[in-house]
């Protein structure tokens, strides 16, 4: 894996709840960091395992997922599955020896930029806390 | 009292002379060389055997998909009838049409195989053997394996996926290169044997076929006890015991909660410090 200074992240944003709420932390000018890349999906259900796997072994450091409160999901309950699926992997990560935490799950900030902001700020202390300790 | 094979033997030619199925899948032993066969005259019977231990189910799959028809008669033991009640499940089989010959695995195989449930529900030949593996074991799931080294082997000959019962898909992700890049020995460790895995994470009924035809030897069992060792734990699912019961991976976290953790609240958007609690775990 390649080494930069700052963790390599992925995003991928329902295009609603978090969606808004990432611009609205742009609008807002709240500080965010500059390494993460943010795809904006239909759903957070979309996100199949694949595009996870995928995207860790091309290098990626750390997947998060962000979809609508769980209860708040434009479709139905499909953030509901979107979450035990996404679990499932993340058990499957631990089986491989993949520190689990480098797939996050996080439901919720429709419009909320603080919540978008401290979600990520987190994930990004996680990948350092990660990366120093040298896990998987 | 015959012998397991003997027994079978009986019911194999009751069953075919009752006229219930068009024939049964079982072992045969041909000039000293033991395949799958399909037995569809009485006399073919003879031959029947019952080791080495080989899934069936696949087999009895590919005659229904084939033969609308046909009422399939097949020897089957815990692992075969696990695995023919996922594909049940799947859409794949159509256990009307399916004849068991329930045949639990003696201790021996049991042993060997680490398997937690060495017989089927109805049991016709054999008796039941309650096995446990135990904690430590080679079969025993939480190990620690070094799969950075252990992946290094694998020769990518798709083994695994092709004697998986439950890999049905017609067309495999695994051969696609926009997943896994074509060409390259051994292949990426995480995108193919993560991709496997994760397709089989509420399918997988442990019978071990993967394992068996690794050429490599990888111990890709392990990889799925520990998920099944999840799934129970955290959403109480065995696959293909609970004949009744879908992947709890379909239904909403209301119907089918982790077993550990509350649904989380809904967060209010003036809520101070939101994040911590709208965290879904």
């Amino acid at each position: 894996m390649k080494e930069s200074v700052e963790p390599k992240v992925l995003i991928f944003a329902c295009d609603w709840c978090p969606g808004m709420g990432s611009d609205r932390a742009g609008q807002d000018r709240l500080s965010l960091p500059t390494w993460f890349r943010l795809i904006r999906v239909d759903c957070a259900a979309q996100v199949s395992g694949e595009w996870v796997i995928k995207a860790l072994s091309e290098g990626i450091e750390g997947v998060m997922i962000m979809g609508c409160h769980l209860d708040a999901c434009r479709h139905q309950e499909a953030n509901h599955r979107a979450h035990k699926k996404l679990e499932t992997l993340r058990w499957l990560l631990e089986g491989m020896g993949i520190a689990p935490e480098r797939l996050c799950l996080s439901w919720g900030m429709g419009r909320e930029a603080l919540p978008f902001q401290g979600e990520i700020q987190r994930f990004a202390a996680n990948m350092k806390l990660l990366r120093k300790e040298g896990k998987a | 009292m015959e012998s397991a094979v003997e027994q079978t033997k009986i019911l194999a030619r009751e069953l075919l002379e009752s006229g219930r199925v068009a024939g049964i899948l079982a072992l045969v032993s041909e000039q000293g060389r033991i395949r799958p066969g399909f037995l569809q005259r009485t006399e073919e019977v003879n031959d029947l055997v019952l080791e080495p231990i080989y899934l069936l189910a696949p087999l009895a799959r590919t005659i229904q998909t084939m033969d609308s028809q046909a009422t399939v008669g097949i020897v089957a033991r815990g692992c075969d009838e696990r695995a023919l009640v996922e594909l049940a499940k799947a859409g794949q089989m159509d256990l009307e049409r399916t004849v068991l010959i329930g045949l639990a695995c003696d201790e021996e195989i049991a042993q060997r195989c680490g398997c937690r449930q060495p017989y089927p529900r109805e049991i016709d030949v054999g008796t039941r053997i309650n096995h446990t593996p135990a904690e430590g074991s080679s079969s025993a799931a939480g190990e620690k394996v070094d799969w950075t080294a252990e992946l290094a082997r694998c020769l990518k000959c798709y083994g695994c996926r092709n004697a998986c019962p439950l890999c049905i898909c017609p067309e495999c992700k695994l051969a696609v290169p926009m997943w896994v890049q074509t060409g390259v020995v051994p292949p990426d460790p995480l995108s193919f044997h993560l991709i496997r895995a994760f397709h089989l994470v509420d399918k997988c009924v442990d019978c071990g076929s993967c394992e068996d035809a690794c050429p490599a030897g990888l111990p890709l069992r392990k990889l799925h006890k520990h998920l099944l060792r999840m799934l129970e734990e955290r959403l109480g699912y065995v696959p293909g015991m609970q004949v009744d019961r879908q992947s709890p991976l379909f239904p909403n976290l209301w119907c089918t909660p982790f077993l550990d953790s509350k649904i989380p609240r809904w967060m209010s958007t003036l809520g101070e410090n939101g994040s911590g609690e709208m965290r879904g775990e």
